[in-house]
């Protein structure tokens, strides 16, 4: 049971604070509720530009790594479809500086040509060395787009193309920053080495002050039922061809999140897996195979991908893939095996308690999804899954109209 | 009230360095157990170091196909059974060869404990290496090894420890195609039977592993299965004369893969201390001048950093980065600016203290808590230092000097020392 106390700011900023007494640190999570779904389609990959500037200055204070690594503290960040987290550790005793760090540059940043100058460089850098220059590294912009035709998730938070990064103005810099970083559209989360009511002392005398603001208003178009197979082939310089098939799923908040979830777990959590076993240990077809689910904040996906070996067609590939589907969908899995994943995620929860940070991050997720407590209703909701729940999730979900597939072959 | 927020909160720095208590004893044939007790959750953690690295294999791919293959099968259950029970206790089985030792890692719920440490006795001592187990391995092991040689990074980092290294030593990183032909069954079982031993082993636990920790580590691993010695450590080469510069073509590269860095030695030296502050001033956080000049300054790359890398009998410092083909140059020029200018002025005293109070912070986050400690504790077995080394390394970390500093980077950071290795186009 993870120990959860909260308050909220006349601004609107939710504080929780989570009291862990076994390490001598503390971490500040602040979690801003943006992400590249919330960008124009001519100006992606905006969000985490956006999150690189945070780095270069707010209105008060000039360098914001410096001062915290001269109290002993460190920090990173990072941006996903939905939300942008900010996170650092530092000794429990300077716990405030991280306040201060943290309010000035949601209070206002240093808005500067020069700072913009010198991030769109190092995020084109890194849009080559990450997805570029990588073998298989552009799967991502290959896949979203293809699988969704109206929601914002048919672009990847790194964008769409190098070009939106080029073009990005420090007038979109300032109009996403109010219009975005905002305390009543963000979650600080507190934990570790920490006392609750001087948190909460704290978060007021730093982050009180900064005003409510009017938000952008979001409407975003919901993606419609996918009712065709879809298909891309491409051909690149790789040692390997790859297959990769995504399915619509739901959303985070949805009832049926932890059974689709302990479906990816039936296919691929695990070396005794299904996928493992019968795909690459039994009839070696793969080097490599997984499934997955994406757990986004709107309607999300089920991704099932393999890397082929070189005696395996695609045409084997997909088919052999397409047996493991169609079985989980037509019979219910045992109750060994259910009880299997439902120990596996067990322990993996206790294991993800050990890190204070790893609680910050997750509490203050949670709090901006419904309630921080819901973390402790985490394991009574997946041992509440039955069989029946997850082979009519596979029914529904493993249809060939529900699909997109990627077939990504090597031209070596 | 208001507050003057451009005013930086008061702050503390400590000067004192806490390490966990490790607790060491043999089991009754002399393994070498190593205890970190802490933590509030119900969960352990047991490293097993054998004597079986590629260093004792001395033969490409054997000791890592060794490692894999433990799992893949035994006496009493094949592999689909071993990994259906590490599965059904929610635990997790880890498997890595390094140079000196391989590891076997355990990570379980303690009360799980019984039933994984029986079935990781089953995996160590009885596995049967089936051929078809070990063609699976080595076809994803290849596999793996030609993605990776797609990347312009690896090019370099091989490029670079072959160089330092040569092609007949395992440091020097030398695995080709070739050699996924060459490995036999009876060369894992063989090499299986010399290097899974009682004899060098070490077992690190950390967590909670229960008061019957002792008792289970000696039901399973501490009567005599082999009384042979480990096999011989192989020495790294004194003759190499490492080239300077090394350029490593890749057609159609984005960008090119920089790896720059000079020979350095193992962590007994009497400079690695000092070292390790030199290298963080100059590329070892996010604050460093590697990073400061040529990301934040001049937006060259997404990222440069330099590291200390130590072996058992060797070490070097390398910095590493990934840029656009005609930033190379400029890349290149201002790595040897920062190098010049650390040997050429003193670190500023405040540039001094926030580097010192950063790596006190960096300590304190790197020893919280048993599996953060039993982590870097780990690096100490191959030499035999003991915990002490930590508290040497923040000795060190408080009471050297911009002079010291600047002493290191000339002795070190010599020009006619530096090797340059370019990957990409």
């Amino acid at each position: 049971m993870i120990n959860i106390q909260k308050h909220t700011l006349s601004n609107g900023l939710r504080v929780v604070v989570h009291v862990d007494k076994s390490t001598p640190l503390a971490a500040v999570n602040v979690l801003y509720n943006v992400g590249s779904k919330n960008e124009q389609p001519d100006k992606t990959g905006f969000a985490h530009l956006f999150e690189h500037l945070m780095f270069g200055g707010s209105k008060n204070i000039p360098s914001y790594d410096a001062p915290l690594q001269m109290v002993g503290g460190d920090n990173n960040a990072w941006t996903n479809c939905d939300i942008t987290n900010y996170y650092l550790t530092l000794p429990a005793a300077n716990l405030e500086t991280g306040f201060w760090l943290e309010s000035d540059r949601m209070l206002e940043l240093d808005f500067s040509e020069q700072s913009l100058e010198v991030q769109r460089k190092v995020v084109i850098e890194e849009f080559k060395q990450r997805y570029l220059n990588q073998p298989y590294g552009d799967i991502p912009l290959l896949l979203s787009p293809l699988a969704y035709k109206v929601h914002p998730y048919q672009w990847p938070t790194i964008g769409k193309e190098i070009a939106h990064i080029e073009n990005a103005t420090l007038d979109d810099v300032r109009q996403f920053f109010f219009s975005h970083y905002a305390p009543n559209n963000a979650v600080l989360c507190v934990s570790g080495n920490v006392e609750p009511d001087k948190v909460f002392a704290l978060a007021q005398k730093w982050f009180g002050d900064i005003p409510y603001r009017q938000l952008a208003q979001n409407n975003i178009a919901a993606e419609p039922k996918q009712t065709e197979a879809r298909q891309l082939a491409v051909e690149r310089n790789v040692p390997a061809n790859l297959i990769q098939k995504v399915y619509h799923i739901g959303s985070r908040t949805d009832d049926d999140f932890y059974t689709v979830d302990l479906l990816s777990d039936v296919l691929a959590n695990g070396p005794s897996a299904r996928l493992m076993q019968s795909l690459v240990k039994e009839q070696q077809l793969f080097s490599e195979v997984n499934a997955y689910i994406s757990g986004d904040h709107d309607p999300g996906l089920f991704t099932v991908m393999g890397r082929l070996l070189p005696d395996t067609s695609m045409e084997q590939a997909e088919k052999a893939i397409q047996v493991e589907l169609d079985k989980i969908s037509t019979q219910a899995i045992g109750d060994y095996e259910l009880q299997k994943v439902k120990n596996k995620v067990e322990s993996s929860l206790v294991f993800s308690e050990i890190s204070f940070l790893n609680k910050a991050m997750n509490l203050a997720s949670f709090e901006l999804l419904g309630k921080a407590e819901d973390i402790n209703d985490e394991v009574n909701k997946y041992q509440a899954v039955t069989k029946e729940a997850i082979l009519n999730t596979a029914q529904s979900t493993f249809k060939p109209t529900n699909c997109s597939t990627l077939y990504y072959r090597s031209s070596q | 009230m208001s507050i003057d927020r451009r005013i930086a909160p008061e702050f503390k720095t400590t000067d004192t360095f806490e390490l966990l208590p490790i607790e060491t004893f043999q089991l009754d044939n002399g393994i070498q157990v190593h205890l970190m007790q802490a933590g509030s959750q119900e969960v352990a953690k047991l490293d097993f170091l054998f004597p079986a690295g590629s260093i004792q294999a001395n033969k490409p791919l054997l000791s890592s196909i060794t490692c894999k293959g433990l799992t893949e099968g035994t006496q009493h259950l094949t592999g689909a059974e071993i990994s259906e029970k590490i599965d059904f206790y929610g635990a997790y089985i880890g498997q890595q060869a390094q140079f000196h030792h391989s590891i076997v890692t355990l990570v379980a719920l303690s009360h799980f404990l019984p039933q994984t440490l029986e079935l990781l006795e089953d995996i160590v001592k009885n596995p049967t290496f089936e051929q078809k187990e070990i063609d699976t391995l080595l076809n994803k092991r290849k596999q793996e090894y030609l993605i990776e040689s797609d990347k312009v990074k690896t090019l370099a980092t091989r490029a670079f420890t072959q160089n330092l290294y040569g092609k007949e030593h395992p440091y020097g990183n030398y695995l080709t195609l070739d050699d996924f032909e060459q490995i036999t069954r009876e060369e894992v079982i063989d090499f299986h039977k010399q290097a899974y031993i009682p004899k060098g082993t070490h077992i690190i636990v950390s967590g909670q592993p229960g008061a019957q920790l002792k008792h289970l580590l000696n039901k399973h691993f501490g009567q005599e299965w082999h009384s042979t010695s480990p096999l011989p450590d192989l020495l790294p080469p004194a003759d190499i004369t490492p080239k300077k510069d090394l350029f490593v073509p890749k057609e159609g590269a984005l960008q090119s893969a920089i790896k720059m860095g000079v020979p350095l030695f193992n962590k007994q030296h009497p400079d690695f201390h000092g070292m390790q502050i030199l290298n963080t001033v100059l590329g070892g956080y996010f604050g460093s001048r590697l990073m400061t000049n040529i990301r934040e300054e001049k937006g060259l790359t997404y990222g440069i950093s330099s590291f200390i890398m130590t072996y058992k009998h060797a070490g070097f410092l390398i910095i590493s980065s990934d840029v656009k083909a005609e930033n190379r140059e400029l890349a290149l020029i201002e790595i040897n600016n920062e190098l010049q200018k650390l040997r050429d002025e003193p670190i500023s005293e405040e540039e001094l203290q926030l580097v010192k109070n950063f790596l006190i912070g960096d300590m304190i986050r790197n020893f919280d808590g048993p599996f953060a400690t039993s982590d870097n504790y780990r690096g100490l077995i191959d030499l035999n230092l003991t915990p002490d080394y930590f508290n040497e390394f923040f000795n060190v970390l408080i009471h050297i000097t911009s002079g010291e500093l600047q002493q290191l980077a000339q002795k070190y950071f010599k020009e006619e020392a530096l090797i340059t290795v370019v990957a990409g186009k």
